[in-house]
């Protein structure tokens, strides 16, 4: 498979490459959000951080000293000889002892800033205060005012430090709250990435999916059914035949397989009546039993469809253990159960044997499929083994139906009109029209039988059922006007009779070719009677009621209704030619009369076709049947010389037999 | 009079009794608070009874203090018994610059705190932080050197409430 499929494998590789990188991308960009997140966070839930309002705090205390010691200055200058003033001023002196040795201990404030005019001026008012109070009482009152000078100061200073320190706390916090604002506004950005990330790694969680299930596909399985697709078939037999070439043990060639193609019957029905999920249903029930019976030693893909190719190696059992297999299904159909209803899961299927039928695979499948459609020609529900003329004959007919569409639309179909004759009154008394198929590109004449069925089939036989309808008509118009009124017998398929306005269709013909109904017969096989549809009834009486003459072809070939044929009434019987070909001529003249007869007790005349001899022509006259039609009147000929044998009939009485004989 | 000022009342003289001498005032059910002093007034604590106390020694090792002086005072808990707030689930220390801090039942039940008022063996002065201080064994137990014990290591304490 490497070796076979470098191109694709280095595509399946860059693509398995790519869905990681892709993924890993998302993930580092998961990963900056997260941690740009995580910085934001911390710009928000900063731990305490000391913003002044510690040193605020000493201050507090530092200035209640300072004050406490300018107050008691102040209150010692009033009573500077008594002892209790210096013991508070002692007391306060020790105080703020305390406090510079305080601020003295810190690493910033007053005291160990560089610049402070606190930190000299507290010094030297702390030392002149202690020598103060060792000199003792009375206490110089000049040097009280000077020390009141210097404390004053200092509480000026304090306050001074204080409100320099709380501003620059409050730019601080100023700052912290921009800050926390602004890393809000990133939380909120990361948390958006975050969201969009996520989306995004979604999408790509799908996309992933999608390329896995197109690589499934391309991996050659088929979604629906897990089956093998084409690819996988084409994968598989492309396997086969490099491993028996690589393979000396297989030197003989492959091992011969079987290909099967199947065809499930009733499908399109099921889809139309029950929906798709039911036909999807019957799909995989199908595959599953295919997968079942020819699983193993094979390969069972979805052609497409409802269609399925099967190859499986035939074991020495021979082809008819896989004849045996599709035989042993058949007795005991699948079913599914679909929307309450069981449907029977029916299967038509082509056999072919590879490498005994064709070379390749491909070539098997062909004739597989040739036999297929000679089975479904045939009904359904059924197998056939392929066999040479198959191929010819379906190819046949594939190519009528395409030289069909191109002779309907290239104009090559034309009509032949054969005379029926009344040889009583000698007359002409109307022209079956026949439809002819000139090849445009071979130029062969090809004959009804061969492209009339193949119409049915394809529907095409709608156009031409059609087309005969407007010729004939238009011929028989042209006959009018040339003077002569035979009827046009027309012959319409039995698909024509099943469509609602067939009766429609021909008043509107005959009005515009200015005909009257009586100038038109329809003809009818047995077998379209036989169908028996109420579609059918109902145009054959909406014709009657035209006015329009019904015959019966090929009468006594089918197995009529006498009931019905009463009720029908036709205006003619035409005896089938078959009959003339009787040998026992007692019986023939029998069987003859009795038609005769019959017809006459339905209102109906009798019409023998097939007179090609004297004798046919004498045996007719001896019965009684006037309206005979034959290569011994004539043949089918052209519309424009139908006159002219109207006129040769009318003038001498033995001309027809004599056209006939001369032709 | 109501009933809460009742209970106040009662508070109140259980405090008394319980402390020995008249507390300055009652803060609750057994709350109180009382005053260090040189002499033994009204609602005050003579230092010499803590001094009369077990005594602990201590070395310097706070900041501020010069190497290798050594303190030595009561326990805080003997303190507390003696003064009869040993349940109080924590006291506050208040300092005679206004200072003051809250400590926690679980700091003198955990390490030897001692309420020192002698340094060198003399009497604390005003300028050595005197009269008291609380001083935590920050020498033996390292992780006591934090911002936290430093600021509970009250000095120059003139009144304990709880």
């Amino acid at each position: 498979m490497v070796r076979a499929l470098p191109l694709r494998n280095a595509m399946r590789a860059v693509r398995q490459r790519a869905l990681p990188l892709a993924a890993g991308l998302v993930l580092v960009a998961i990963g900056c959000a997260a941690l740009f997140a995580l910085w934001n966070m911390g710009l928000v839930r900063q731990g305490e951080i000391d913003v002044g309002q510690y040193m605020v705090r000493h201050l507090r205390y530092t200035y209640a000293e300072v004050v406490n010691l300018d107050r008691t200055l102040e209150a010692a200058t009033l009573a500077p000889t008594d002892e209790r003033a210096l013991a508070l001023v002692s007391k306060a002196a020790d105080r703020f002892h305390v406090r510079l040795e305080m601020l003295s201990g810190l690493s910033r404030g007053p005291m160990v800033e560089p610049g402070t005019r606190f930190a000299p001026l507290a010094r030297a008012l702390s030392a002149e205060v202690d020598a103060l109070v060792r000199e003792g009482i009375p206490l110089d009152e000049r040097r009280l005012a000077a020390l009141r000078a210097s404390s004053a100061a200092l509480v000026r200073e304090t306050g001074d430090y204080t409100r320099g320190l709380e501003a620059e706390i409050d730019a601080a916090l100023r700052v912290k709250a921009t800050e926390t604002s602004s890393a809000w506004l990133g939380v909120l950005g990361s948390v958006l990435a975050l969201i969009v990330l996520s989306a995004l790694s979604l999408a790509l969680v799908g996309r992933n999916r999608a390329v896995l299930s197109q690589l499934r596909l391309a991996n050659g399985r088929d979604s629906l059914t897990g089956c093998a697709n084409r690819r996988g078939f084409r994968d598989w037999a492309q396997d086969l035949s490099q491993e028996t070439a690589h393979d000396p043990r297989q030197a003989g060639g492959a091992p011969p397989h079987a290909v099967l193609v199947f065809d499930l019957d009733r499908f399109k029905d099921v889809n139309d009546r029950l929906g798709h999920p039911a036909g999807d249903a019957m799909l995989k029930r199908a595959a599953h039993w295919l997968q079942d019976a020819f699983g193993a030693g094979g390969i069972v893909a979805r052609w497409g469809g409802d269609e399925f190719v099967v190859a499986t190696r035939i074991g020495p059992g021979g082809l008819a253990d896989v004849l045996a297999r599709l035989a042993a299904r058949a007795e005991r159909p699948l079913e599914i159960e679909l929307g309450g209803e069981t449907v029977p899961i029916l299967f038509s299927c082509g056999i072919a044997v590879w490498p005994q039928d064709a070379a390749t695979i491909d070539e098997a499948i062909t004739c597989a499929d040739a036999a297929l459609y000679a089975v479904k020609e045939g009904g359904r529900n059924g197998h056939m083994v392929f066999r040479q003329g198959l191929l010819d004959a379906r190819d046949r007919v594939l190519e009528t139906r395409a030289g069909l569409a191109r002779a309907l639309s290239e104009g090559e179909l034309f009509l032949q009109f054969q005379p029926q004759v009344d040889v009583v009154a000698r007359r002409v008394v109307a022209a079956e029209a026949l439809v002819r198929w000139r090849c445009g590109r071979t130029g062969r004449v090809v004959p009804p039988s061969e492209f009339i069925p193949v119409a049915e089939q394809s529907g095409q036989i709608a156009q031409i059922d059609g087309f005969v309808l407007e010729e004939a008509c238009r011929a028989a118009a042209a006959w009018r006007r040339a003077g002569v009124t035979p009827r046009v017998a027309i012959n319409l398929s039995p698909h024509s009779f099943r469509s609602a306005d067939l009766a429609e269709r021909v008043a509107t013909t005959l009005l515009r070719h200015k005909l009257v109904p009586a100038d038109v017969e329809i003809e009818i096989t047995e077998g379209v009677l036989l169908s028996d549809s109420d579609a059918v009834a109902r145009s054959l009486t909406n014709l009657g009621r035209l006015g329009v003459r019904l015959a019966l072809d090929d009468f006594g070939t089918g197995y009529s209704n006498i009931a019905y044929l009463a009720r029908l009434k036709p205006s003619l019987l035409k005896i089938d030619r078959s009959f003339l070909a009787e040998g026992d001529l007692a019986m023939r003249t029998n069987i003859v009369e009795g038609v005769m007869r019959l017809a006459q007790t339905i209102g109906a005349e009798t019409l023998m076709e097939g007179i090609e001899t004297r004798e046919q022509l004498a045996f007719a006259t001896r019965t009684g049947c006037r309206l005979l039609q034959g290569f011994l009147f004539a043949r089918p000929m052209q519309a424009d010389a139908i006159p002219a044998f109207c006129g040769t009939v009318a003038h001498d009485p033995q001309a027809g037999t004599r056209v006939a004989l001369a032709s | 009079m109501s009933l809460r000022a009742m209970l106040a009342a009662l508070a109140f003289f259980a405090a008394l009794v319980a402390v020995g001498s008249p507390a300055a005032m009652a803060e609750g059910g057994t709350g109180g608070a009382i005053r260090l002093g040189e002499k033994g007034a009204r609602g005050s604590l003579a230092v010499a009874r803590i001094d009369a106390l077990p005594q602990h020694e201590m070395p310097s090792g706070m900041s501020l203090d010069p190497a290798g002086l050594t303190f030595s005072g009561a326990l805080l808990s003997d303190v507390l018994v003696l003064i009869g707030a040993a349940d109080a689930p924590s006291v506050t220390l208040r300092a005679v610059d206004g200072y003051a801090a809250v400590v926690p039942r679980e700091d003198w039940e955990r390490w030897p705190l001692v309420l020192a008022t002698r340094v060198d063996g003399r009497p604390m002065t005003l300028r050595d932080r005197g009269p008291a201080r609380l001083l935590y064994p920050v020498n033996a137990h390292p992780e006591l050197d934090e911002r936290t014990y430093i600021d509970r290591s009250v000095w120059m304490i003139d009144e304990i409430a709880w």
